[in-house]
């Protein structure tokens, strides 16, 4: 029970990879706060919690909406009084809303929205819950990017864009908060399964592991980050995906 | 346990941050070998393996010598069997040798030592345990890099050179051995302070701190763990922040 004791705030966490992160630090025996842009997504994850024996709340917060995530910051503080961890997991690209495309012919709506969702969402949850942090000389972020960030998806410019800004955001961040205690990283999954299947097993010829990545897996890196075993690790973008980014492919495919 | 019926191999394990990699791989349940150059101090720790339930072994061995590294991992196999979880952390600057020398007087023999020591010895280590591990399909190996080996360092280019060829190494090495199962990652710290004395390395940190042998080896077992699946061919910076922002100009804030 290495996080028993602690509270931990996930963003997106109605998804996929947001929830296999809400599960295991919940078993790893922390509070979790779950937050959603659906308030459905955010209760489920929650009664799934509390049916495994954790400890969950669920919240709605749209990361884009930055009166809605200073308020719900709030709630929460008042709420649990402490925040020890927050995951900035919201994200994802243009293809949510069925509008992938070249960037030459990207629509600038099309382009922030995704900018907005993954950087400046990121931003907007970490600074609600900083001076919180940093009043109590204490705090864990973990930041969500994508290998996207390091070598570039085709087709998404904007959202390779935004992950760099996450992962770079990261860095200065860390310098910054540092000295008062707080830690910030960020952690680059390549492909990850969509099923919650817990071995990942679909076949992957992009990685020199053969497979995609589990959910879990990405949630169990989360879980060592935010453990105190992690309390040196500080500015750092672990990458996970099987050896993708390894190497030149010649291919420009992603 | 997290290691419960694996092998394990640490290399220069006597002390510092491969003694506690070794004493948490035992912890674990691991089966652990711990090789140091100096033998007392390998024995000492496997004592401390057993006294605490583990199982453990010293294998002594000048991890700059080929010929030892061989009949070292030879003897591992004896007693314990195949080895699942190889940490090549054996290593140091020429100062290791007892006097630092300055880049321009170091001779032929200092150059082989310090290019051995770091860098062949993983190599060798590697090439005598993949085989099993193919056959296993199981696998993981952990590299001691360094920030010297990201970022550079002066004073001792020729070390940070062999952590650089580290790094390439545990790259080209994942994408050969992935298929069989095998993870093989380098972790790069930075302020370690290892001998009293030397917390003051934790000034150039954001922590404001230096971390402990014991810190460093959480990440490493991390990374030997059958959790850490999905991760390979990776360099885990772990320094506090030592290797972020650039050199502020003179007046610059
Ligand atoms: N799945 C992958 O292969 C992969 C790879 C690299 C990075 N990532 C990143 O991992 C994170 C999670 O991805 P996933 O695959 O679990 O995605 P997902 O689409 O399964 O889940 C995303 C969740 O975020 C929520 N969400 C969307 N917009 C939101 C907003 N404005 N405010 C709050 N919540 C919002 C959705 O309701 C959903 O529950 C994302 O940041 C994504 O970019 C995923
Ligand atoms: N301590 C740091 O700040 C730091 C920073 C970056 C990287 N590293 C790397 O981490 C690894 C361990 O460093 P440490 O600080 O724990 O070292 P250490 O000097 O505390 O211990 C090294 C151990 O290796 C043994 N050793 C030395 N030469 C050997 C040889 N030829 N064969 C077998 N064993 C030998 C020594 O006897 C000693 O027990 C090294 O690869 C080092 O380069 C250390």
């Amino acid at each position: 029970m290495i996080l028993q004791g602690k509270t931990v705030v996930v963003t997106g966490a109605g998804g996929g990879i947001g929830r296999a992160i809400c599960l295991r630090l919940a078993d790893d025996g922390a509070r979790v706060v779950v937050t959603d842009l659906k308030q459905e997504n955010a209760e489920k994850v929650a009664s799934d919690i509390r049916a495994q024996g954790g400890t969950a709340f669920a919240y709605k917060a749209d990361v884009t909406d930055s009166a809605e995530v200073r308020d719900v910051a709030k709630q929460i503080l008042s709420d649990l009084r402490q925040v020890d961890i927050l995951v900035n997991n919201a994200g994802g690209s243009a293809a949510l809303l069925g509008k992938l495309s070249e960037f030459k012919d990207a629509p600038e709506e099309v382009w922030s929205w995704v900018i907005n969702l993954n950087l400046m969402g990121t931003m907007r949850f970490t600074q609600a819950l900083l001076h919180h942090m940093l009043e109590r000389r204490s705090g864990k972020i973990i930041n969500i990017a994508s290998i996207a960030a390091e070598v570039g998806i085709i087709n998404r410019v904007d959202y390779s864009a935004a992950k760099g800004g996450v992962v770079a955001m990261t860095k200065a961040l860390a310098m910054e908060v540092g000295p008062c205690g707080v830690t910030v990283n960020s952690i680059s999954p390549g492909l990850i399964s969509r099923s919650t299947d817990p071995a990942g097993t679909e076949t992957s010829e992009g990685t020199y592991l053969k497979r995609s990545g589990s959910q879990n897996e990405v949630a169990s890196l989360v879980s060592f980050l935010a453990s105190s075993e992690a309390d040196f690790i500080t500015g750092v973008n672990y990458t996970i995906d099987g050896g993708r980014t390894l190497g030149p492919t010649g291919k420009g495919k992603a | 346990m997290r290691y419960a019926n694996r092998i394990a191999l640490v290399t220069g394990a006597g002390k510092g941050i491969g003694r506690a990699t070794a004493l948490r791989l035992g912890a674990g349940s691991a089966a652990v070998a711990v090789n140091d150059i100096n033998q007392a101090a390998a024995e000492e720790v496997v004592s401390e393996i057993c006294s605490s339930g583990g199982k453990a072994m010293a294998v002594p061995a000048d991890m700059s010598k080929h010929n030892e590294i061989v009949s070292m991992i030879d003897a591992v196999k004896s007693k314990f069997g195949d080895i699942d979880i190889l940490v090549n952390n054996a290593g140091g600057s020429c100062s290791a040798l007892g006097k630092f020398v300055p880049f321009l007087e170091q001779n032929d023999q200092q150059l082989d030592w310090e290019i051995a020591v770091n860098l062949k010895s993983a190599i060798i280590s590697i090439q005598e345990v993949i085989p099993a591990m193919i056959e296993k399909k199981y696998g993981r190996i952990v590299n001691l890099s360094s920030i010297t080996g990201v970022v550079g360092m002066p004073r001792i280019p020729v070390y940070a050179a062999t952590k650089g060829a580290i790094v390439s190494l545990t790259k080209s090495l994942a994408m050969m051995y992935g298929e069989y199962g095998i993870t093989i990652n380098a972790v790069a710290p930075g302020a370690v302070a290892t001998r009293p004395g030397m917390e003051k390395l934790g000034e150039a940190t954001f922590l404001k701190r230096a971390c402990s042998a014991d810190e460093i080896a959480g990440l490493i077992c991390y990374l030997c763990s059958d959790e850490a699946a999905y991760i390979t061919g990776q360099n885990h910076l772990i320094d506090g922040g030592r290797t972020l922002g650039t050199k502020p100009e003179d007046g610059e804030k």
